[in-house]
């Protein structure tokens, strides 16, 4: 064994490494799992206006001295619903209206951390997280809301693709849309304010929409969508974070750039299956 | 109003075992992007809740009955529109139904998909005993495969069998002395001016 390879291993045996490892894969399976549904939902870009504006709700727990963590979960569940009313009633266009709000959340939050000298040099752990600095309440906060999704998620899931294939169809079997909708964005709200932690608030969208994006390219059915988009989603960041532990690179962004070579293989996958096809 | 025997509440509703026996078959329907969704799969979910085992036997038997047995690997995205559309009652069927709303269901067809589908739905309408209520501009259809039409124009114009609700002087006193009909190579229908108000 090399001495580069002994040290990665001493490294991947430290328990804060354990610990991001474990953040890892907690993250990466439910914002896959969610992700699979989202990306259908065409909700990509509104994922990623609720994490730049979760900056927002972190600067907000700072302002109050309370735990950042706790006032981001309840900020992060109100926003999305306020938001997603704005957007349903609005005339302007959703990415226009979704734009609006995350620049400008993010454009106040980083003036008012401005304010906060002990917490202004901080604003970059913030964007791109800091998965090694998750502490074992994280773990299990991450743990138990895996668990949450996969049961809501799993009790609701033919409402969820009824109303992703075609809303009038959906209300004609009896599915309550408005209901359905409003929980599927509290799910997504929940995943991103406790992932946000570990990912950043700049990357946490990549986390639910990478690894859906790449498993939707591979599926011949729903089952093995969301399966296959889960394990794209902890195995990359898995996969990430060894890379960075084993080149010395930030951890988030390295998380991001495995889902996006999952991606791009999926993406070459896909097309020789077409051209194979197409040639018959 | 009372539908299969059950009042309707003040907004529509109907208890759930009575909606149960309804299905719905939207004029347009086109599943959104590439749904990684197959065919087996989107029946089933026709199904409601139950077992897991039940709802798979259950589309198997109305992709049978709807003649696209062959398509259930298939994903959704990748059918014909007449294929979508064979699909689509094979959902509305996989439960025991008793009535089938139709909203325009040759839209987005070619004559010849449409004339297809609309045979496969009356051979099942006799067989399986079904009540079908369409909404159709087709009027040489409606003559030749409806027991009763109601001319709607904001409101009730005429109703009866078709040699009577679409009798020449009925379709006169609906559409106005502009009315002509239509007939093309595949199967013979009228396209009708725009009603008269």
């Amino acid at each position: 064994m090399t001495t580069e390879a002994g040290s990665l291993l001493v490294l991947l045996g430290l328990p804060f490494m354990q610990r991001a490892l474990l953040a890892g894969l907690l993250s990466g399976a439910v914002g896959g799992l969610l992700g699979s549904v989202a990306v259908l939902r065409q909700l990509s870009f509104f994922s990623d206006a609720l994490g730049h504006s979760a900056l927002l709700g972190l600067t907000l727990g700072v302002v109050l001295g309370l735990d950042p963590t706790l006032v981001l979960i309840p900020f992060a569940v109100l926003f999305a619903l306020v938001v997603s009313t704005l957007v349903q009633r609005s005339r302007l266009p959703a990415d226009a209206l979704l734009n609006i709000i995350y620049s400008s959340s993010l454009a106040v939050a980083v003036v008012v951390l401005s304010r906060f000298p002990r917490y202004a040099g901080s604003l970059q752990t913030l964007l791109f997280g800091d998965i090694l600095g998750v502490s074992s309440r994280d773990l299990l906060l991450l743990a138990v809301l895996l668990v949450v999704v996969a049961v809501v998620l799993g009790f609701n899931l033919r409402a969820q693709i009824l109303l992703s294939l075609d809303e009038p169809l959906a209300r004609s079997r009896g599915v309550a849309a408005d209901v359905q909708r409003l929980l599927f964005v509290i799910l997504l709200a929940m995943v991103v304010a406790l992932a946000i932690k570990a990912v950043g608030v700049l990357l946490i969208s990549a986390f639910v929409v990478i690894p859906a994006s790449a498993a939707r390219l591979l599926s011949r059915s729903f089952n093995s969508y969301l399966l296959l988009s889960s394990c794209l989603g902890a195995g990359g960041a898995v996969l990430g974070l060894v890379a960075s532990a084993a080149f010395n690179l930030p951890s988030g962004p390295s998380v991001v750039i495995v889902q996006l070579l999952s991606f791009l293989t999926a993406l070459a996958i896909s097309a020789s299956q077409r051209m194979n096809s197409s040639s018959w | 109003m009372r539908l299969l025997g059950h009042a309707l509440g003040p907004r529509g509703e109907l208890p759930l075992a009575v909606r149960d026996q309804i299905a719905y078959l939207p004029q347009l329907f086109a599943p959104r992007g590439r749904l990684p969704l197959s065919v087996a799969e989107f029946v089933a979910l026709g199904f409601g809740h139950g077992r897991r085992l039940q709802q798979r036997a259950a589309a198997d038997r109305a992709l049978e009955l709807c003649g696209c047995a062959d398509l259930q690997r298939r994903l959704l995205s990748e059918l014909s529109a007449g294929q979508l559309k064979r699909v689509l009652l094979a959902f509305c069927v996989v439960r025991p139904r008793r009535l089938l709303l139709l909203d325009e269901a040759q839209a987005g067809l070619d004559a010849q998909a449409a004339e297809q589908f609309h045979g496969l739905l009356f051979d099942l309408r006799r067989a399986q005993g079904w009540t079908v209520l369409q909404v159709s501009h087709d009027l040489e259809m409606v003559r030749r495969s409806c027991d009763r039409v109601l001319c709607l124009n904001r409101t009730l114009r005429c109703e009866g069998a078709p040699d009577h609700a679409l009798s020449p002087a009925q379709l006169e006193r609906l559409y106005g002395r502009g009315y002509v009909p239509y007939h093309h190579h595949h199967h013979q229908a009228q396209l009708p001016l725009q009603p008269q108000p």
